[in-house]
């Protein structure tokens, strides 16, 4: 309908700046879907590739294949690639760090190409290129003197059993019933030491260039969405059961990179699918929610706007589909308009967090990168809910214009729905703000409807940014007391029969500034009290067996530095020990409640007895709530005591060492040398990946609040501007007569004031509630008190305040460029 | 022929206290070529009534038939065809698209109905309305005499059984509103137009063939 269309063209282009306002809107909340959903594309990938990097890109191994098959293989046209590992057989393995593990070396050959296509991580050296070098993984070189360079001189042969029955990795050792026959001595040199996912709980070491007919074959999937087809035909199976069935059939395994499928084609369970899609459609939900609350508005104006065209067009005798396709067919030009920007702005924008979160996490504990990698789906999704979006948007004000009367709107009657009863303004506001008060109120009164929409959209800004900002503030603090009580950064924990020598070596390595260490029994003994009646017992607690007081056993060093820290006479505290009985525990509200376990206090001495040793008695030193390195949190029942190793009757040995130091890192690498099998936690780094985590977190959140502010803003601006306009008869008809340019400022700034402090309150309110929510979820972690969050109300203020006054601000000066007479005489358009 | 008929047509507003009575039961008929004028005070429903004929607004009671067909049977969209093939309306106020110029003003009805516009018909309009230099300005660009006449230009452009006037004069000086009773004038002896005028203008009045009286909703004389 040429003419429908020439009209909406037209309008569009007439109030050029609304029109502009609500593309902004359209593609801000496409760019949101699209961004969030594209996201997930980018995240799935980034997962994908990490997957790739640790096990290396295949579908489906086939374990113990011929050259045959191999042959077979290498003409499917299912398969992409292949990557082969000959067995070459088993060497016995001196070295091995626990009596009864499994003490072979594999020795297999591996093509030179494919090192690196099966993720063979190289440490240190290369790898080999002929059949006289060899690599080995890193648990040879933690467990023996392998070293780089080294030549070695293995025999390698088959397991069998007494009875030369073959055995394979899947056949445990056992010791006197198996043997190593068939054995060729074999020289290598050692070029390189490398590690490999999953497979370093062996030991292993692999050459090249040798072939044999006991293969395993890595296969890549052309389509892994196809995987179970491929599979089959593979295998030989009728189908996917059968292959199952036959699998003892066969004489080599096989089995599926799970970790790889999953997430490459999605094979996860359904609960898992369905939990996935319902978390980013409730995300895409309440975007499309708040975006079609928004865009409606700007629709609801426009539409109010041109309501004496539409009245004048019944007139004429265009129909109500007429009038209404006139509405839609605004929604359809702008999103032809703000749809591809959108989805430009989100791509780009997924580009940007991609790079901006890569750049965040380089450097601390995460191995894994992000990917950015963008799909149609996405896209396709976008553009749909983005023309789903406009058309909810446009189509209440379409049935209303529909239903436009011809008479109404020319008469402009409608507009005001209150009865006089209900326009009387109450006396306060009167006698405070004069004429300019009076007015303002009234028109807020009478065009509440169209402000209902501002003032709801500067709410939902205030309390999204409110929570989240303490959403992320409480992340961040939790983080901060988390680390920021203790006194050292690394710890080791595991320390697996530390000798003494490697503990001195340990202490000496530069960059430490202080070593603690604690010591435990060798054997578990338990300390009982004699008198129960220093036992303090809850209400209704009636203590089941014994209750023992366990020992913190500190060495000399790390007993004085805890004393220090309490500020206790060394001399006076070294033959008693500082009770440390604090615990916790949940009451019938859930509540946390510490109290002390008994009621001894400085200068007792306890009295108790000591298994399997007898009577025993401690001099209590001190009573105190801070438990000493490597305890800080520790809660127990029947409360610790600390005190030397060397004033503990029983044998202890190293539990745990912490450091403090001023080079974590370069620490952490040097124990390693000392001893490769010590289990060393860096807290630096775990700090700096967990702020790491809240920075990448507070990103998304505040990327979120900021887009969903500026779609609110937009409308904000909307609204005002509209009302403005719509009401320009009346300023002009104020101006001329004889209300000044002072008075009139006045009424309009009241104006502001007056809903900009409605919505502010409801804002601040529902923001507090929704901190106090966040508070609650965080705090059963941590004893912290709910602090009111000043800092994001202020900003919440100062924000509403300036946005709404310079949005008023224009407005007006707008107006006042209208010549008085002519805005009267002129028909609204 | 008859072409207009109007029978106990009422429109009440309003309930109980508040009821306002706008016609009381009013009825006649208009032949077709007839040139009818409508007076009355203020109030007294004359512009109730003319919306009423032109199937603007739903009567309370009553029936109105133009060449035949009773217009309330129709549903709201059969209506609205209706009224733009069959009803050309003019305004006190002119009430030209702002956004679309002369030329597009006058065809509008015919553009609703996906109609094809008779060149020569539409160009002898122009020229008998004397826009032809005005054609494609804008209505903001004309001045009051140049905006009725176009309103008239569009009510005639489809030909329709009957044109209903509101005091087409109302806006006008006096020379421009001679102007505009003298295009009623011709197009109702010229092209045999049936015309139907509110005025509150004795004067005007007496152009036309016939003067129906109203007051208070009802026919109180004819002339």
């Amino acid at each position: 309908m040429e003419i429908l269309k020439k009209l909406t063209l037209k309008g569009l282009h007439l109030n050029i700046k609304r029109t502009i306002g609500t593309i902004v809107g359209i593609i801000l909340s496409v760019a949101l879907i699209c961004a969030v959903s594209g996201m997930f594309t980018s995240f799935q990938a980034s997962i994908v590739e990490n997957t790739i990097e640790s096990t290396g890109y295949y579908h489906l191994l086939l374990d113990g294949i011929d050259s045959e098959k191999l042959k077979d293989l290498k003409i499917n046209r299912d398969i992409k690639d292949i990557y082969e590992v000959y067995t070459l057989g088993y060497s016995m393995f001196e070295h091995v760090a626990k009596k009864g593990e499994f003490p072979y070396l594999k020795i297999y050959s591996s093509t030179k190409e494919d090192f690196d296509d099966l993720s063979f991580k190289l440490e240190e050296g290369r790898f080999p290129t002929s059949q006289d070098e060899i690599l080995i993984n890193t648990r040879v070189r933690n467990n023996s003197n392998y070293r780089v360079g080294d030549t070695i001189e293995i025999d390698i042969g088959k397991r069998v059993t007494l009875d030369e029955h073959e055995l394979h990795d899947n056949n445990p050792y056992q010791e006197n019933l198996e043997k190593l026959v068939e054995t060729t001595p074999k020289k290598y040199k050692v070029v390189g030491i490398a590690s490999k996912s999953g497979w370093d709980s062996r030991y292993y070491a692999i050459t090249t260039e040798v072939y044999n007919e006991e293969i395993k074959a890595f296969l890549a999937l052309k389509n892994p969405k196809d995987y179970e087809l491929s599979l089959v035909s593979i295998i030989g199976a009728k189908n996917i059961n059968d292959a199952y069935e036959k699998k003892s059939e066969l004489d080599y395994d096989f089995s599926l990179n799970n970790e790889l499928l999953r997430w490459e084609i999605f094979k996860f369970s359904d609960s898992t699918i369905t939990m996935l899609y319902s978390v980013i459609g409730t995300v895409i939900f309440i975007i499309v929610i708040t975006s079609v609350f928004c865009i409606r508005n700007s629709f609801a104006i426009s539409t109010t706007e041109k309501m004496k065209m539409f009245g004048m067009l019944a007139s004429v005798g265009a129909t109500k589909k007429q009038i209404r396709k006139m509405v839609t067919l605004e929604g359809f030009y702008l999103g032809l308009i703000g749809i591809p920007i959108g989805v430009a702005s989100g791509v780009l924008a997924d580009f940007i967090l991609v790079k901006l979160i890569n750049w965040i996490i380089n450097g601390s504990e995460f191995s894994m990168r992000l990917v950015f990698s963008i799909s149609w789906v996405p896209i396709l999704i976008s553009i749909i809910l983005g023309y789903v979006t406009i058309y909810l948007s446009s189509i209440f004000s379409a049935i209303k214009a529909g239903k436009v009367s011809p008479i109404d709107n020319m008469r402009n009657t409608k507009d005001v729905k209150l009865s006089s009863k209900k326009l009387k303004t109450p006396k306060i506001i009167k006698s405070l703000f004069k004429t300019g008060g009076e007015l303002a109120y009234k028109n807020l009164k009478r065009s509440k409807k169209k402000y209902r929409t501002t003032v709801i959209s500067i709410t939902v800004s205030i309390f999204a940014f409110i929570s989240l900002s303490s959403f992320i503030g409480e992340g961040i603090k939790q983080t901060g007391t988390y680390f920021k009580d203790y006194d050292y950064n690394i710890s080791i924990y595991d320390t697996n029969n530390l000798q003494e020598d490697k503990l001195a070596e340990i202490k000496n390595i530069a960059g430490i500034k202080n070593t603690y260490v604690i010591y435990e029994p060798v054997r578990y003994e338990a300390f009982t009290i004699d008198d129960t009646s220093k036992i303090d017992l809850r209400e209704g607690e009636n203590l089941y067996g014994d209750l023992s007081i366990s020992p913190i056993l500190l060495d000399d060093e790390t007993f004085k530095k805890y004393l220090e820290k309490l500020n206790l006479d060394y001399e006076y505290m070294k033959d008693k020990v500082v009770l440390a009985d604090e615990y916790t525990y949940h009451d019938a509200n859930g509540k946390t409640i510490y109290r002390r376990a008994y009621n001894y206090k400085k200068g007792d001495t306890i009295e108790g007895t000591l298994e399997n040793v007898g009577k025993h008695s401690l001099k209590v030193g001190y009573v105190s709530d801070v438990k000493p390195y490597g305890y800080e949190y520790n809660y127990y029942r029947g409360g610790y005591f600390v005190t030397t190793k060397d004033k503990w009757p029983r044998e202890s040995s190293i539990r745990t060492i912490l450091i403090d130091s001023d080079e974590p890192d370069k620490v952490e690498k040097e124990i390693a040398k000392v001893d490769y099998n010590l289990q060393v936690i860096n807290l630096d780094e775990q700090a700096k990946s967990e702020r790491a985590m809240i920075l990448i977190m507070a990103i998304f959140l505040y990327g979120f609040i900021t887009v969903i502010t500026l779609i609110g803003v937009t409308n904000i601006f909307n609204t005002i501007t509209a009302n403005m306009e719509l009401r320009s008869k009346e300023f002009a008809m104020l101006k001329s007569i004889g209300m000044t340019k002072k008075e009139f400022n006045r009424m309009i700034n009241l104006e502001t004031l007056f809903y900009s402090t409605k919505s502010l309150i409801y804002g601040i309110i529902l923001g507090i509630g929704g901190a106090y929510l966040v508070h609650r979820g965080f705090v059963q972690k941590n004893e912290m008190s709910f602090d009111l969050p000043y800092r994001s109300i202020a900003l919440s203020i100062l924000f509403v305040f300036i946005i709404v006054y310079l949005i008023m601000k224009y407005s007006i000066s707008r107006i006042e460029k209208q010549n008085t007479i002519e805005t009267i005489r002129k028909e609204n358009i | 022929m008859e072409i207009l008929k109007v029978e106990n047509l009422s429109k009440i507003y309003g309930k109980e206290d508040a009821k306002v009575i706008a016609l009381n039961n009013v009825s006649f008929s208009v032949e077709k070529g007839e040139f009818v004028a409508i007076v009355g005070a203020s109030g007294s429903g004359k512009s109730t009534l003319l919306h009423l004929i032109g199937g603007v607004d739903r009567p309370t009671s009553g029936k109105v038939y133009i060449d035949g067909k009773d217009i309330y049977s129709l549903d709201d969209d059969k209506l609205a065809i209706f009224r733009r093939r069959q009803v050309g309306l003019i305004y006190q106020f002119y009430n030209l698209i702002p956004i679309l110029n002369i030329e597009e003003n006058i065809t509008l009805p015919l553009k609703l109905d996906n109609r094809k516009v008779d060149e020569k018909y539409l160009q002898s309009l122009i020229n008998l309305l004397g826009l032809k230099e005005r054609k494609n300005h804008l209505p903001n660009e004309l001045s009051g005499g140049q905006q009725q006449r176009t309103s008239i230009g569009r009510a005639l452009i489809t030909n329709p059984a009957i044109i209903l006037a509101d005091e087409p004069t109302g806006n006008l000086d006096s020379k421009s509103s001679d102007e505009i009773v003298e295009l009623l004038k011709r197009s109702n002896k010229e092209y045999k137009q049936t015309i139907v005028m509110i005025t509150h203008n004795m004067e005007i009045a007496k152009c036309a063939d016939r003067i129906i009286r109203l007051e208070d909703g009802k026919i109180v004389g004819e002339s």
